[in-house]
């Protein structure tokens, strides 16, 4: 008895936190997934059965899920290669020094501090022909035959939110690898000079493999948040026009708060989190296997 | 290997000067240390000659080319960092490889230049490990071993052993001379050690502020330092060096009386300029000076003794004046006694108060006997 009870003594001690974490982390968790097997609709007093796997097959059937999902694949990607590609451009740039270089990392990390509706709005006004000056320039650089609004022709209307989640996420990645690059020790690029790499051989086999714990831990973290992240497109184009700018975070944000459908939301909410869960898991099991390599 | 001809060189940051006209030969297979006191310009004047710093002016010659437009790929020098700066992502194979393949060397030959390198070092059991698995030695020699590896022309080395602690720095020491002996390419250490700077040179710069005091084998910076600065760096412990002030002899009309205080110190030749003043400043090394119980001396009396193990350290109070005496015998003297110091006149040296400057006796030449 009084072995067990001090076999069981740390696990007491720790009981307090690990039952907070679990009812703040799970419960929620458990109970927005259960929403998925249930019928609730908002304004209809007779929903709340238990309706099992009913929602799924109707998602599977739903045309525009699919669409979104495809929505979703493009704006992820698209977003997460650009605002990392320039957001690392940036850390390199701000990372030599130059005159007035303190006042322009703060100007770079601005867009970083402002609310995303704030920005969808002020996005959604830059592409609108009546207040924005964008389309002009558009057109006249050729880009657009026409000075129209982007956000309302069906076959490009996803790259507006695209371009606001641009602008609104490189000072995220610009912040972490600026800091990144500002850890990497300066005698090392002496060291590789002495030993004769030039630039591009310095970035290659000194920066890149130095900032790749960072990269690896970053990219993960944005394409997750910027795969459940409907703020832009629901200022700027409510996932329209007809549908062509709906993802899935959008989606169920529609089915939610339009629809008031929130079983049928919750069951595209659980694809959502399982495919992100999938890429996670692979993810690192990618970089186990690196790890192990290297 | 490669003879290095600095002339002129200044380095300015901005309207800061670092480098205030450095001139130097460096011999053929010549190992040279650049010692002097934190901030006086040593690594400057190393990072120009590698090619990581601008000159502003003068010229840095290897094997008779001028250098000073060359990237620092093309001037095929190799340098130690006080840090070591080894690449953390690579194995200390990666290390050691990775300037040869940057030069396109074929992989047989990598592998054997790699081979060799670390049996020499001791490293061939460590090849595999990356530098954060390694001990500050251990590091110490992958540095060591990523220079040598590329047989460069000649081998840079800022500081290479103050991150180690005092046991493993001699040591290394040793290693690095003997390592040198073996391949004998030229080198050019910085240290701001003076004892690593005397064991290791062949011949010694020591810096100030940025200019060159004086350049020579270490026993003759030793005995014939050319200024003060110089006299107080060199040595362990110290030079002890004196306010005195020169009187005309009148027995002897070549001789002055070196005097501190009221107390005449010794008579010696009197130097070739003679500051007006009368005043200078006496050097004596704490090992040249002898001292006895007995009466006729320089009365001094004891203030403090310090047993180092080998010898002690005797600070003692005479004409006013603090000094020390560095003696190998065991003594019994303890702080308070009495007792008389005895100077050789060939040991004093003399240096202007104003400018620092040595001032030799007329009918001596440069060398001190
Ligand atoms: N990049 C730089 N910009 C401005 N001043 C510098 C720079 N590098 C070195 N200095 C100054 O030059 C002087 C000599 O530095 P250094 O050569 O590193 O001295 P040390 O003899 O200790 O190696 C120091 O006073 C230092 O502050
Ligand atoms: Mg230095």
């Amino acid at each position: 008895m009084r072995r067990t009870l001090l076999w069981l003594e740390p696990y007491f001690y720790a009981a307090p936190s690990v039952i907070l974490i679990g009812a703040i982390m799970f419960v929620p968790l458990v109970i927005g997934l259960s929403y998925a097997f249930h019928d609730i609709t908002l304004l209809d007093p007779l929903s709340g059965d238990y309706v099992g796997l009913q929602h799924f097959r109707e998602l599977y059937a739903d045309a525009s899920f699919w669409n979104a999902l495809r929505n979703t694949v493009i704006w992820t990607v698209s977003c997460v290669v650009l605002q990392f590609g320039l957001g690392l451009m940036l850390a390199l740039l701000l990372n030599r020094p130059f005159v007035g270089r303190r006042a322009i990392q703060l100007c770079v990390f601005l867009p970083w501090a402002v609310p995303s509706f704030l920005s969808g709005l002020n996005w959604a006004w830059l592409f609108n022909p009546v207040v924005g000056p964008l389309p002009y320039w558009l057109s006249a650089l050729g880009v657009m035959k026409t000075p129209d609004n982007l956000l309302s022709d069906p076959d490009h209307a996803l790259w507006g939110p695209i371009i606001a989640n641009v602008w609104w996420g490189i000072p995220f990645f610009a912040i972490t690898l600026l800091a990144a690059l500002q850890s990497i020790p300066k005698d090392l690029y002496e060291a590789a000079t002495m030993d004769g790499a030039n630039a591009w051989q310095q970035f290659r086999r000194i920066t890149l493999p130095l900032l790749a714990p960072t990269i690896a831990i970053t990219v993960m973290l944005r394409t997750v948040w910027i795969a459940n992240f409907p703020d832009l497109i629901v200022v700027m184009t409510r996932g329209g026009p007809a549908d062509s700018t709906q993802i899935l975070a959008s989606y169920i944000f529609t089915q939610a708060f339009q629809r008031l459908d929130f079983g049928y939301a919750s069951a595209v909410a659980a694809v959502l989190l399982l495919l992100l869960l999938l890429y996670a898991l692979a993810l690192l099991a990618l970089r186990h296997a690196l790890a192990k390599r290297g | 290997m490669a003879a290095i001809s600095i002339k002129g060189v200044c380095k300015k940051y901005g309207t800061v000067s670092v480098l205030r006209g450095i001139d130097l030969e460096v011999r053929d297979g010549e190992f040279i240390v650049l010692v002097g006191p934190s901030g006086c310009g040593k690594s400057t004047l190393l990072r120009l000659i590698a090619g990581l710093e601008e000159i502003t002016t003068g010229e840095i010659r290897v094997d008779n080319r001028v250098i000073n437009e060359l990237a620092p790929k093309e001037r095929d020098l190799a340098m130690v960092f006080q840090s070591y700066a080894l690449y953390p992502h690579m194995t200390v194979r990666e290390n050691l490889r990775f300037g040869l393949s940057l030069r396109g060397i074929p992989r047989e030959r990598m592998e054997m230049l790699v081979q060799g390198v670390s049996e020499k070092l001791g490293l061939t059991g460590l090849l595999e490990r990356k530098p954060r698995q390694l001990s500050g030695g251990q590091r110490q020699r992958v540095a060591m071993g990523r220079a040598i590896v590329r047989e460069p022309k000649a081998f840079l080395f800022d500081e290479p052993l103050s991150n180690l602690d005092a046991r493993l720095r001699e040591q290394m020491r040793y290693e690095i001379r003997r390592l040198y002996l073996e391949l004998r390419t030229t080198s050019i250490y910085v240290t701001h050690d003076q004892v690593e700077a005397m064991t290791m040179a062949d011949r010694i710069v020591v810096m100030n502020d940025g200019i060159a005091q004086q350049v020579g084998p270490p026993q003759e910076l030793y005995d014939d330092p050319a200024n003060l600065f110089v006299a107080g760096f060199i040595g362990a412990p110290a030079m002890n060096l004196l306010e005195a002030t020169l009187r005309e002899d009148s027995g002897a009309p070549g001789d002055v009386t070196v005097m501190i205080g009221s107390e005449a110190l010794a008579a010696v030749q009197r130097p070739s300029s003679m500051p007006v003043t009368g005043r200078v400043i006496a050097g004596i090394r704490p090992e040249r000076m002898s001292f006895g119980a007995d009466a006729n001396g320089i009365p001094a009396e004891v203030d403090l003794v310090e047993a180092t193990g080998i010898g002690m350290i005797m600070h003692i109070k005479a004409g006013g004046q603090l000094l020390k005496i560095y003696t190998t015998d065991r003594i019994k003297f303890r702080s308070g006694d009495r007792l008389a110091m005895h100077i050789d006149p060939l040991d004093l040296l003399l240096f202007d108060v104003d400018s620092g400057k040595r001032l030799r006796p007329l009918s001596q030449g440069a060398a001190h006997p």
